[in-house]
C-alpha cells in the first residue's frame, strides 16, 4: 500500500531522513516513534506529497508520489489522504462545520448533512456552529479528525495528535482511530505516547533519519 | 461556500483591507472628481451656449450684420433702485431666442434676477424715466435675467447677439460666445488638472501601500495557506480563492470610490460655479476598471508572495 525505498531528504546540511525504507499494508495501523528532530514530520510530508525526496522514492497505492507534479500531488491528497495534526491546524475564524465543509468543498462539493454527520461521528454535532478558535484542544481535534475523514480517505496521516491532548481526550482520540483502523483504512500514526503506539499493528522506530526496526 | 468563505475572510481580515480599500477608493475618487469637474464644464459651455441661442456675443461693432440683433446697455434707475437696461428690438430678440420664457405681457421685460430682486410680478406697473409701464418678466438663463429689456432702436450698440454658423469668421472682432464661457469657467479647468495629478500621486502611493500590506498579510496567511494545500487544495482552488477575495475587495472598492466622486464632485461643482456634476457611464466604469485592474496587480502579489512559502514548514508539528 505504503512503500518507502531508500528514502533521503536533506534540507541543505541537515539530513532528515537518511536512507529509509518501509513497507504499510493495507489496512495496517503503524506507529511512528522517535526523539524530536528525528525524521518524523518529515517523513509523514513526504508520504502526503507535500514536498519530494531529495533521492529514493514513494509508492502509495502503486503510484510513485515522488516522482508526481505538485498538482498531482495535491489530488493525490485531496483523494486519498486524511491528515491529523499536532496543532489541529482548523481555520480559527470558520466554525467547526465550516471547517469540515472547506475539506469538502476542496474534495468536491461541500454538503451540509454530510458535514454533520462526520461531526457527529466525533461527537461535535453540538458545536457545529461555534468558531473553531473558541473550541477547546480536544474539540479542536475531534474536528479535525472530522475533517480528515469526511472525505472518506483510504489513508490517514497523524502527525502527534494526542501531543497536545489531555488523558481524556487522549482517549477520546484513540477510540476514533480504533474506529477508522477497523473500517480498514491505513493509519501512520506518528506519537509520543507509549499508549497510543501500542494500540497500532505495530511500532516503527527511527532515530536521526533512520528506521531502527524494520 | 466560495462565497461563505471569502465573506468570513474579508470579514475577519476588515482591519487590514478597510485601509486598503479606503486608499485606493479615496484617490480613484479623486481620479473620478477629475473628470467630473472636466466633463461638467464641457456640459456648463454646452448648456449655456445652447442656452444663449446666439453663440457669438460681439462687442464694439460699427454695423450690425444681418441676422444679428444689436443691444445697447444704459443705466436707469427702477423703483429707486439701479438697473442695467437693454435697449433692443424685443421681437426680433426673443425669435432668435425661441428658448426664452416670457410670463405675463407687457411694455418692458424685467429680467427674473431684477424681479426677483425688486419684488415684481407679472402685469405689475413701474415707472420707468417718468412713464408707467405694465411689466412681463423674462426667464432666459441669460445675462439678460438681470438686465430690464426695453423695445426701442439703440442708439450706442454695446453688443450685437448673432447667430451664426461659423463664429470663426468673427473671432478677434468681438468675444466668441464659447471663449467667453471657456473664460468664465477656466477655473474649473484648473480645478480638474490639480485633482488629476494629486490623484496620479495618492493612487500610486495607496497601491504601493496595498501591495505592502498584501505582502504582510500573505506571510501572516501562509499557516492557513499550508493548511489548504495539506487538504489537497490546488493552485485552481488556491488562485480562485485569493482571485475571489480580491474582486470583492475591487467591486466594494470601485462602489465606495463612486460615492465619494459623487460627494466630491458636487461640492466642489455646488461650491465654484453653482451646479450639480454631469458624469456619463464611462466615468464610473472607469472607477471600477481601474479599481479591479489595481486589486489584480495587489492580488497578484499576494499569490506570489504565497508561491515563494514552504508548505511542510508550516505545519511542522513541533
Ligand atoms: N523546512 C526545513 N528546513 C530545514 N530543516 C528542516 C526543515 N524541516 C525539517 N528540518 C530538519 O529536519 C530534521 C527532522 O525534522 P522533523 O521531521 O520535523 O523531526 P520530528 O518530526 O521527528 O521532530 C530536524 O533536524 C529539522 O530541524
Ligand atoms: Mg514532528
Amino acid at each position: 500500500m505504503i512503500e518507502l525505498r531508500e528514502v533521503v531528504k536533506r534540507y541543505g546540511e541537515v539530513v532528515a531522513l537518511d536512507g529509509v525504507s518501509l513497507k504499510v499494508e493495507a489496512g495496517e495501523w503503524v506507529s511512528i516513534m522517535g526523539p524530536s528532530g528525528s525524521g518524523k514530520s518529515t517523513m509523514l510530508h513526504l508520504i502526503a506529497g507535500l514536498d519530494t525526496p531529495t533521492s529514493g522514492s514513494i509508492l502509495v497505492a502503486g503510484e510513485e508520489v515522488s516522482a508526481m507534479s505538485a498538482e498531482a500531488r495535491a489530488e493525490f491528497r485531496r483523494c486519498r489522504v486524511g491528515m491529523v495534526f499536532q496543532q489541529f491546524h482548523l481555520i480559527p475564524y470558520l466554525t467547526a462545520l465550516e471547517n469540515v465543509m472547506l475539506a469538502q468543498y476542496i474534495h468536491s462539493i461541500p454538503d451540509e448533512d454530510e458535514a454533520l454527520l462526520a461531526l457527529e461521528r466525533v461527537g461535535m454535532a453540538h458545536r457545529a456552529r461555534a468558531e473553531a478558535a473558541k473550541l477547546s484542544g480536544g474539540e479542536q481535534q475531534r474536528v479535525a479528525i472530522a475533517r480528515a475523514l469526511v472525505n472518506d480517505p483510504g489513508i490517514i496521516l497523524a502527525d502527534e495528535p494526542t501531543g497536545n491532548l489531555d488523558a481524556g481526550n487522549e482517549a477520546v482520540v484513540l477510540e476514533l482511530f480504533r474506529e477508522l483502523a477497523e473500517e480498514g483504512r491505513t493509519l501512520l500514526v506518528v506519537t509520543h505516547n507509549a499508549e497510543v503506539a501500542g494500540a497500532g499493528d505495530r511500532v516503527v522506530r527511527i532515530h536521526h533519519g533512520r528506521i531502527e526496526n524494520g | 461556500m466560495l462565497r461563505r468563505l471569502v465573506a468570513t475572510s474579508l470579514r475577519h481580515r476588515a482591519r487590514l483591507y478597510l485601509p486598503m480599500v479606503l486608499a485606493v477608493a479615496l484617490s480613484l475618487a479623486l481620479a473620478g472628481t477629475a473628470l467630473t469637474v472636466g466633463e461638467s464644464f464641457a456640459y456648463i459651455v454646452e448648456e449655456k451656449m445652447e442656452m444663449y441661442g446666439a453663440n457669438v456675443i460681439l462687442t464694439e461693432v460699427d454695423e450690425v450684420p444681418a441676422g444679428g440683433v444689436a443691444v445697447e446697455l444704459r443705466s436707469a434707475e427702477l423703483e429707486g433702485s439701479e438697473v442695467v437696461v437693454a435697449v433692443a428690438d424685443v421681437e426680433a430678440l426673443l425669435a432668435m431666442n425661441p428658448a426664452w420664457l416670457v410670463r405675463g405681457t407687457g411694455d418692458v421685460l424685467a429680467g427674473a434676477e431684477v424681479a426677483e430682486r425688486l419684488g415684481i410680478a407679472p402685469g405689475d406697473r413701474v415707472e420707468l424715466a417718468g412713464d408707467e409701464r405694465v411689466v412681463a418678466v423674462l426667464e432666459s438663463g441669460t445675462e439678460f435675467d438681470s438686465y430690464l429689456v426695453v423695445n426701442g432702436t439703440p442708439g450706442e450698440v454695446d453688443m450685437v447677439l448673432l447667430r451664426t454658423e461659423e463664429p470663426e469668421r468673427y473671432r478677434g472682432k468681438g468675444v466668441v460666445l464659447e471663449e467667453m464661457l471657456r473664460a468664465k469657467y477656466a477655473f474649473l479647468e484648473g480645478v480638474e488638472s490639480l485633482l488629476a495629478q494629486v490623484s496620479a500621486v495618492t493612487l500610486v502611493t495607496a497601491l504601493l501601500g496595498a501591495l505592502n500590506l498584501a505582502r504582510m498579510d500573505a506571510g501572516t496567511r501562509r499557516r492557513e495557506f499550508g493548511i489548504l494545500r495539506a487538504m489537497g487544495a490546488g493552485r485552481r482552488t488556491l488562485g480562485w480563492l485569493v482571485l475571489s477575495e480580491y474582486l470583492a475587495l475591487a467591486l466594494l472598492t470601485g462602489a465606495v470610490a463612486l460615492v465619494a466622486t459623487l460627494v466630491m464632485s458636487s461640492a466642489v461643482l455646488q461650491a465654484t460655479a453653482g451646479t450639480a456634476p454631469v458624469m456619463d457611464a464611462g466615468i464610473p466604469l472607469m472607477l471600477v476598471l481601474f479599481s479591479l485592474l489595481s486589486f489584480l496587480v495587489v492580488g497578484a502579489a499576494y499569490l506570489g508572495e504565497l508561491r515563494r512559502q514552504e508548505v511542510a514548514e508550516e505545519l511542522r508539528g513541533e
